[in-house]
């Protein structure tokens, strides 16, 4: 898995016909990296993440995985380079737990087949290292909200990409699941994935991410390490609120100051 | 595994269903009268001088198959149609399959096509409404789900009307009950032909979404997440889609519209096997298969004269569904 890096360069994308959703974003990530992709509702975070896992074709269509083009292979191989964490994690699922991670073997699977014995194997393992044993036998629609978001990890988890994209990871989630996704991610990146995430908390980005995209009204506004990208200056311009940074043992944290908008 | 073991003990018992029913009629034998003619006709031993073997081979087996075959292939098709639209009401008549070949028949009938024809104009017709279903739904590469569920409301109503039409045009007094009552399903008039436009349609479809089983469970988690988990999205719904309807439109050519199993039978089987489609497949089939063979037998061989198919699988199959929805918490859809 090392040695691979995610590469998407110059796209743009537009749902509509004149109106661009994105324009010319180009990215990079490594194996072992998390970047973080930080910005407003709307400023286009989703949209690329889709981009990135093929699911919405850019213009141009360049999207690579180690030089291989997403948009030039099978959805079969293309779910074996990158694997999703959706955004809305839909609870109407009538499967146990142990059947939905097991749906993560699907590339892995041939059309006409189930899973084998490995594959159970390998879901077995994903369900102990996520905590998520006592649960497997579970419906998925009686789970937590922090329940769903780990057994949909453990999903994309056990699809076995070099990269994987997780869309709001910590949303809806309470202060200890917000931790534990984050140290998650973190573990992934330590075991040699690429990690990219989308949050709306600049604070997230500063504790684990190698880099930040902070993206404004679908372009990419700046990019770099969490010092260079996260500062008063470009997070107000985002978000319109005035934000004051604090360090502490070397580490910012940012926080709104309630009640100080700018006008956008 | 549990599951497995579950179907296995479901696909026994039907078995016997079936033996036993074979036996049931106006001439009753043992299941091991029944079982010993089977055999025997297997064997090629065909008893020529009897009569009473010959009821059984030429007249109740085939009936007592097509009940077998018409009850699975509902099943299987409001299974697959569940899975594939991520909705607990959908049923075979989703996409105006049934209400098409309704048209077909209702409209071959009042033409006075022999038998056989009625069958094929009732096929073809059926086939033609989820071209149509599909046609209208189609864009830019695609069709989505929710508007095939749109355009299959459509089309589905469009044949509807069709249908009302034939029956205002229809002779009141020889006509229109012949219509009524095809379309109000039975198996009373089942041949050997009937078992195998369903041998033939319904067994190999039922056999390839039992192959697809897993692919069904990713289409459970929505499209975009499905072709995420690298399934080709487009081709494996039409290839769902044409699997389903394909049973659905034989078991009615063979039996009439009886929707209303294809709708139900799927939950009960989810109840008692499991919700992944590697056991709601396989368990709708049996399910099915022996509900309806329960309810046809009751028809043919317990009442005094035969009820239409339409109303005793409610009869039937209400009390039933009520048991299990009370019994069980059903975690599922939720």
């Amino acid at each position: 898995m090392d040695g691979a890096e995610l590469k998407v360069e110059g796209v743009s994308y537009s749902y509509g016909r004149d109106d661009f959703s994105l324009k010319n974003i180009s990215l990079s990530l490594k194996g072992g990296e998390i970047l973080a992709l930080l910005g407003p509702n709307g400023s286009g975070k989703t949209t690329l993440t889709k981009i990135v896992l093929g699911i919405l074709k850019p213009h141009p269509p360049s999207v690579t995985v180690g030089g291989v083009n997403l948009f030039e292979v099978t959805e079969k191989e293309r779910a074996k380079l990158i694997a999703w964490v959706p955004q809305e994690i839909m609870k109407n699922v009538p499967l146990r737990v142990e059947d939905f991670v097991l749906l993560g073997r699907t590339p892995h699977i041939s059309p006409l087949s189930i899973p084998s014995d490995l594959d159970r194997k390998l879901v077995a393992e994903a369900l102990r290292k996520f905590g998520l044993e006592i649960l497997a036998k579970r419906y998925f629609s009686q789970l937590s909200g922090g329940e769903r978001r780990l057994a949909s990890i453990a999903r994309a988890y056990v699809q076995g990409t070099p990269f994987m994209v997780l869309d709001e990871p910590t949303a809806y989630l309470d202060f200890k699941n917000k931790l534990l996704a984050l140290k998650v991610m973190k573990e992934l990146a330590q075991e040699g994935r690429g990690i990219l995430f989308t949050t709306h908390d600049p604070n997230e980005a500063v504790e684990i991410a190698d880099q930040v995209v902070l993206m404004y009204r679908g372009e990419i506004l700046i990019s770099g390490n969490p010092d260079e990208v996260i500062n008063e200056e470009t997070l107000e311009k985002v978000y319109g609120i005035k934000v004051k940074i604090v360090r502490s043992n070397g580490r910012a944290y940012v926080t709104p100051s309630i009640g100080q908008h700018i006008e956008a | 595994m549990k599951e497995d073991g579950k179907i296995a003990i479901a696909a026994v018992a039907t078995f016997f269903i079936f033996i036993i029913t074979l036996g049931m009629g106006k001439y009753e034998f043992s299941p091991i009268g029944s079982l010993k003619i089977l055999i025997e006709s297997l064997a090629g031993k065909a008893s020529n001088g009897d009569p009473l073997a010959n009821i059984v081979l030429q007249i109740r087996l085939p009936r007592v198959l097509a009940a077998l075959l018409v009850g699975a292939s509902l099943s299987v098709s409001g299974a697959g149609f569940q899975a594939l639209f991520r909705n607990p009401l959908v049923s075979p008549d989703i996409l105006g399959v049934l209400a098409g070949a309704g048209f077909g028949a209702s409209l071959a009938i009042l033409l006075n096509f022999p038998l056989p024809f009625v069958q094929a104009v009732a096929f073809g017709i059926g086939l033609a409404a989820l071209g149509l279903s599909y046609t209208v739904a189609w864009r830019g590469g695609g069709a989505r789900i929710v508007d095939l569920v749109l355009s299959g409301i459509i089309i589905g109503s469009l044949f509807k009307s069709l249908m009302s039409l034939v029956k205002f045009l229809a002779d009141p007094e020889s006509k229109l009950p012949q219509i009524t009552y095809w379309l109000m399903g039975g198996l009373a008039s089942s041949s050997w032909g009937d078992v195998e436009i369903l041998a033939l349609i319904s067994v190999p479809s039922i056999a390839m979404l039992y192959l697809l089983r897993w692919r069904l469970d990713a289409f459970m988690l929505g499209e975009e997440e499905a072709k995420a988990l690298g399934i080709k999205v487009e081709f494996y719904k039409a290839a769902v889609i044409v699997l389903s309807t394909l049973p659905a439109a034989a078991s009615t050519v063979v039996a009439g519209l009886v929707g209303w199993i294809g709708l139900v039978i799927p939950h009960m089987a989810r109840m008692i096997f499991g919700d992944s489609n590697r056991f709601a497949v396989p368990g709708s089939a049996i399910i099915g298969g022996a509900f309806l063979l329960v309810v046809d037998t009751i028809s043919r061989a317990v009442l005094p004269s035969e009820l239409p198919l339409e109303v005793l699988t409610s009869f039937v199959g209400v009390p039933f569904f009520a048991y299990l929805l009370r019994r069980r918490v059903y975690h599922g859809w939720s």
